[in-house]
């Protein structure tokens, strides 16, 4: 399966402007916690979204809710025309390997080398690739990423940055469509966080993918943002590009940018 | 009052918990896939790192026995039966239990703690995401390889323990090696090999079980993983005793002791 591939199938005809995920009145609580409450919005193709939210304001648990690692209580989420939360267990998977996930904690397997980690989910969702294909890619996208010589390291002996860049190759390995960034730079410093921006706009144009980025690095927000969306109380509080929402004279926007 | 009864309720909620837990593992352990390479890996894992220290532990344990046994056993003129004595001490009840309390000290930690780590690092979360059930690759591996790895260690630790007699026999007296097996084969019969075998299984099923259970719902942060790591050491300890004890009734009730 490649990316171009999926593309060129689609009818000619389509609208430029054809939303690849759309969430609709999302509302996720746990226990007396409401989370989410009447969550809307939809991701155009080639666009990186911004969902830019305070600590704890639940930015992590909407997009697990689209990746399907939590069940919201109401609404619905379509991604790349599938109703995600009606899908069965397979489903499911072929949905997930169509979209890219980068942890907050990078989630790198401890107990694997880089090359493991990159082959995982490959060997796990395309079961019938052969290796010198798994190579090929685990080469391409370790290149990508500018640290091909670290393949045969454990995460542990990698720096926050160079980790942080191994997961975005593991994100990226299955050339997935939709990749749902979360907080990619924190943690970083501002010259690493700068780099890991650059890097996340260029994978991006070059295997045009659309993106969720949750970010409070307001650097990084400029750096990628298309449209920002500003999450307040679980609710899309604000729509709008970079420029509109810095200029935004509601209060609970204007927070951000102080 | 009040504090009493949040008691209660969280150790039947845990218990309802982990029963749920089990359940899962009986669910899943039969259906494809079948996770087999990381079993093995496993198996390879938890047998190999805890063979020295279980094997230093059984010695220790069949030479101090058989020393405290010894002056008990001259008083009453009995010296002659301290092989029978140690034997069947050590493969009956202390072998079977001390192993498991190792185990539990060391894997079932390390089981916490690293399932726990891959919890709150969102590593379970990321298997999920790419097509793998975390709770078949993770669980149902590690509780296969400490149910089978478990009596396997027993029985090492045994005979290591059976040798650690025979020199404490020899501290005080003498006794060549033969007649040492010779008389320990005389007394051993399977009604105490074959008892003291199988709880061997459900104390390696315990701590498997109890150590992915901890880790695999560890709390946010690094505490949360100590004391996953912690408490899954001493719930599994607790539940080889409880094991021993519902194990000893059987076999009393069936006559075989
Ligand atoms: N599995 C869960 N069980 C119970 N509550 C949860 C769970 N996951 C998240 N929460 C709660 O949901 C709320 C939002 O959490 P979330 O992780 O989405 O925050 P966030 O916006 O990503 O914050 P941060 O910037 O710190 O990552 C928090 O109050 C958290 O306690
Ligand atoms: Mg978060």
């Amino acid at each position: 399966m490649d990316t171009a591939d999926r593309i060129a199938e689609k009818p000619v005809s389509e609208p430029q402007r054809t939303a690849v995920l759309e969430i609709k009145q999302l509302k996720k609580a746990f226990g007396s916690n409401v989370v989410l409450d009447d969550f809307n919005l939809a991701v155009y193709r080639d666009e990186n979204v911004v969902v830019l939210g305070r600590s704890g304001s639940g930015k992590s648990v909407l997009i697990k809710c689209i990746i399907g690692l939590l069940k919201p209580d109401l609404g619905s989420i379509n991604v790349l025309g599938e109703d995600v939360l009606a899908l069965d267990h397979d489903g499911l998977d072929h949905i997930r390997m169509r979209i890219g996930f980068l942890f907050q904690s990078n989630a790198l397997y401890d107990s694997m080398t880089v090359r493991e980690n990159l082959e995982f989910p490959m060997r796990r969702h395309l079961k019938n690739m052969n290796t010198d294909e798994v190579n090929e890619r685990v080469n391409e996208m370790l290149s990508n990423v500018g640290l091909l010589h670290t393949i045969d390291m454990m995460p542990s002996e990698l720096s926050g940055g160079m980790q942080k860049r191994i997961a975005l190759a593991r994100t990226l390995i299955l050339k997935p469509e939709i990749i749902l960034y979360d907080e990619p730079t924190t943690g970083l410093d501002p010259v690493t966080g700068r780099e890991i921006s650059t890097l996340m706009v260029e994978m991006q144009e070059k295997y045009k993918t659309s993106s969720i980025i949750i970010s409070h690095d307001m650097k990084c927000v400029k750096a990628t943002a298309d449209r920002v969306v500003v999450l307040v109380d679980g609710k899309a509080h604000a729509i709008g590009s970079y420029a509109d929402i810095r200029q935004s004279a509601d209060e609970r926007v204007k927070q951000f940018f102080e | 009052m009040q504090g009493k009864e949040v008691k209660w309720k969280t150790f039947f909620s845990e218990t309802g918990a982990i029963s749920q837990f089990t359940g899962w593992f009986f669910h899943e352990f039969l259906r494809p896939r079948y996770e087999f390479r990381e079993f093995l890996r496993q198996c390879f894992v938890i047998g190999y790192k805890s063979l020295p220290l279980i094997a230093l532990t059984g010695f220790i344990m069949g030479l101090v026995l058989t020393m405290q046994l010894r002056p008990t056993l001259v008083s009453y003129g009995v010296e002659a039966r301290l092989p029978d004595m140690v034997s069947l001490s050590i493969i009956r009840e202390i072998g079977p239990v001390i192993t498991a309390l190792i185990f539990a000290g060391k894997i079932g930690s390390s089981i916490g703690a690293e399932l726990g780590s891959m919890r709150v690092t969102e590593q379970i979360d990321a298997m999920e995401v790419s097509g793998t059930n975390p709770y078949k690759f993770l669980v149902v591996t590690r509780v296969w390889a400490t149910t089978l790895m478990l009596p396997v260690l027993t029985i090492l630790s045994d005979a290591v323990g059976l040798y650690g007699g025979y020199l404490g026999i020899n501290i005080r007296g003498v006794m060549s090696l033969d007649l040492y097996i010779n008389e320990v084969l005389n007394t051993v019969v399977f009604s105490d090999v074959i008892p003291a075998t199988i709880k061997t299984f459900f104390f390696g099923f315990a701590v498997g079980i109890i150590g992915c259970y901890k880790g695999y719902n560890s709390k946010k942060g690094t505490e949360g993983v100590g004391r996953s790591a912690n408490s899954a050491v001493v719930l599994s300890s607790l539940l080889i005793f409880i094991i021993d004890l519902i194990v000893v009734q059987i076999t009393d009730l069936m006559g075989l002791n």
